[in-house]
């Protein structure tokens, strides 16, 4: 049962669109977004907030439109920045977020406000970035959200609470039906917690599939120069070049180059590889 | 929606409240300003300042996220600028009516003043309000503020002046003169500009003035309210 569906969008942002583009996250799974900035992840995740409005086509979330109070009271939203008074303190945030939720929970709400050393007198403005990132995810925790959406929550962050905040996430999973939609262009977040992967590029979704499969299927290969021709060529995602051979992202059946003489040599893709290929597949690939 | 109104409160330093009174009385006695335009930069600093936070910081995405409808908040800076007018209009009074109780200000404003400048607020509140609800843009306080220059040279050059000339020519063989034995010249810029507020009204609306004035006053601003509501729901809050 998918949580979130794109049906069909349109939507004009300046020089940047979607078009016609359709995208949807499964009930009880982490989705990764991922994809190059500009890509258009936080664009998609605002049609999905309810942010801002498709030209055409519609967004549901949990079968609600995205502005329904069911929805905001499902929902959890963790921005890429922290968007709140600077002159606020978390006293005065709890103050007036709390009161609007129907299950806020209090001792969840003290929980992650210990777990997370967060002063609760001091002003935003002087908390740091990670700070005002942990001060988002406490206020997105603390209603036990049935739908977390996490944009660019690692971003800038440093690698001990990347870990924390992944580890998080991870804890989360174990409720039932717990859905999580995460985008990032930190690729290797995603290695561990992720289930789902699309892949999005200049508003287009390039590549969209199970974790598992992914891992599966797509191996980057690497061989001599001498064994790369046009045939060979096309039997890849994408194919870099060097002076001694080439390496390139091969989608399917590794059994095929099991008969070839020539050295060449296979690992199971990360995203980052995944990514890196398909959105320079896009580019004219060009033979030396 | 309560929640909502007290963010606004939250947002103000609580010294500003404190102190605000006696800025007023410092103003008003000191240097002779005048109620109705104290009372309409004071509106313009309280209207203006939730939004400049909302602006500045980019508030109004965070609270899009949480379980409020964008109606709601429109509701809610709708009622705190009604509040905002009401508390502006009652404390002119009170400080007017202690002015000239203790501190020899010749002008009292009476029930119509009171009444006129409630409306004059209202409908000021009423067509500020659509523009800062459509953009959140700085653009939008620089359109907030002109239009009080506007305003005043309104009030001062077409409306005023006419009003205060007519009296003047009334009392010619009469002059108004004060303690002193000063003939009062009528100014914007000093508290004589009070006593032409009603009469500014009557002259702009000859019929059941102090009626339909304050009611066109309150169905500009629900008017105001449900295009407030049209343009911010379908406004995008981010974009590229």
């Amino acid at each position: 049962m998918n949580v979130i569906l794109l049906d069909n969008i349109t939507k004009k942002l300046g020089d940047f669109y979607f078009k016609q583009l359709f995208f949807s996250v499964k009930k009880g799974y982490v989705t990764g977004l991922v994809g190059p900035n500009g890509s258009g992840k936080t664009s998609l995740i605002s049609l999905i907030t309810g942010h801002i409005q498709p030209d055409h086509g519609q967004v549901t979330i949990f079968d609600h439109k995205p502005h329904d109070l069911y929805v905001k009271q499902n929902v959890g939203i963790v921005l890429d920045q922290l968007y709140m008074y600077d002159d606020f303190t978390i006293h005065k945030m709890h103050q007036v977020i709390a009161p609007l939720y129907e299950q806020w929970n209090e001792e969840k709400f003290n929980f992650y406000l210990n777990k997370f050393k967060l002063p609760t007198h001091k002003k935003i403005k002087t908390f740091s970035k990670g700070m005002k990132m942990k001060c988002s995810l406490l206020f997105a925790l603390s209603h036990e959200p049935k739908l977390l959406i996490l944009d660019e929550p690692t971003a800038g962050l440093d690698p001990i609470f990347r870990k924390e905040l992944l580890y998080i996430i991870q804890d989360l999973m174990v409720r039932e039906e717990q859905t999580v939609l995460f985008s990032t262009h930190i690729t290797t977040d995603l290695d561990q917690i992720a289930d789902y992967i699309t892949i999005l590029d200049k508003g287009a979704i390039k590549l969209e599939g199970d974790m598992n499969d992914l891992k599966e299927n797509f191996h980057i290969v690497r061989g001599p120069k001498q064994m790369m021709d046009q045939d060979v060529h096309k039997l890849f995602v994408h194919v870099e070049h060097s002076p001694t051979g080439f390496t390139g992202l091969y989608q399917g059946d590794l059994a095929l180059f099991e008969n070839l003489d020539e050295k060449i040599s296979f690992e199971q893709a990360k995203i980052e590889d995944i990514l890196y290929y398909v959105i320079k597949a896009n580019a004219k690939d060009v033979m030396p | 929606m309560i929640t909502l109104m007290k963010r606004d409160f939250l947002l103000v330093n609580k010294w500003f409240y404190i102190t605000m009174p006696f800025i007023l009385l410092a103003l008003f006695y000191l240097f002779g300003f005048s109620i109705t335009w104290m009372a309409f930069f004071i509106l313009v600093t309280g209207l203006l300042t939730p939004f400049v936070y909302d602006e500045v910081n980019k508030t109004y995405i965070f609270f899009d996220s949480l379980p409020v409808k964008r109606k709601t908040i429109v509701q809610a800076r709708y009622m705190n600028n009604l509040f905002l007018v009401m508390t502006i209009t009652f404390i002119m009074f009170v400080l007017n009516a202690l002015a000239h109780r203790y501190l020899n200000i010749d002008y009292a404003l009476i029930i119509k003043d009171i009444i006129v400048l409630f409306s004059y607020l209202l409908f000021f509140v009423a067509i500020s309000l659509p523009h800062l609800f459509r953009y959140h843009r700085y653009l939008s306080f620089v359109y907030t503020f002109g239009q009080i220059v506007i305003l005043f040279f309104i009030f001062n050059f077409i409306i005023i002046n006419p009003v205060i000339n007519e009296s003047i020519e009334q009392y010619k063989e009469n002059p108004v003169i004060n303690e002193e034995g000063e003939t009062i010249i009528f100014s914007l810029t000093n508290q004589t500009f009070d006593s032409g507020l009603h009469l500014s009204a009557e002259m702009l609306m000859p019929w059941m003035t102090y009626i339909v004035l304050p009611l066109l006053a309150i169905t500009t601003f629900i008017l105001s309210y449900y295009l407030s509501v049209f343009t911010f729901n379908r406004r995008d809050l981010t974009g590229r």
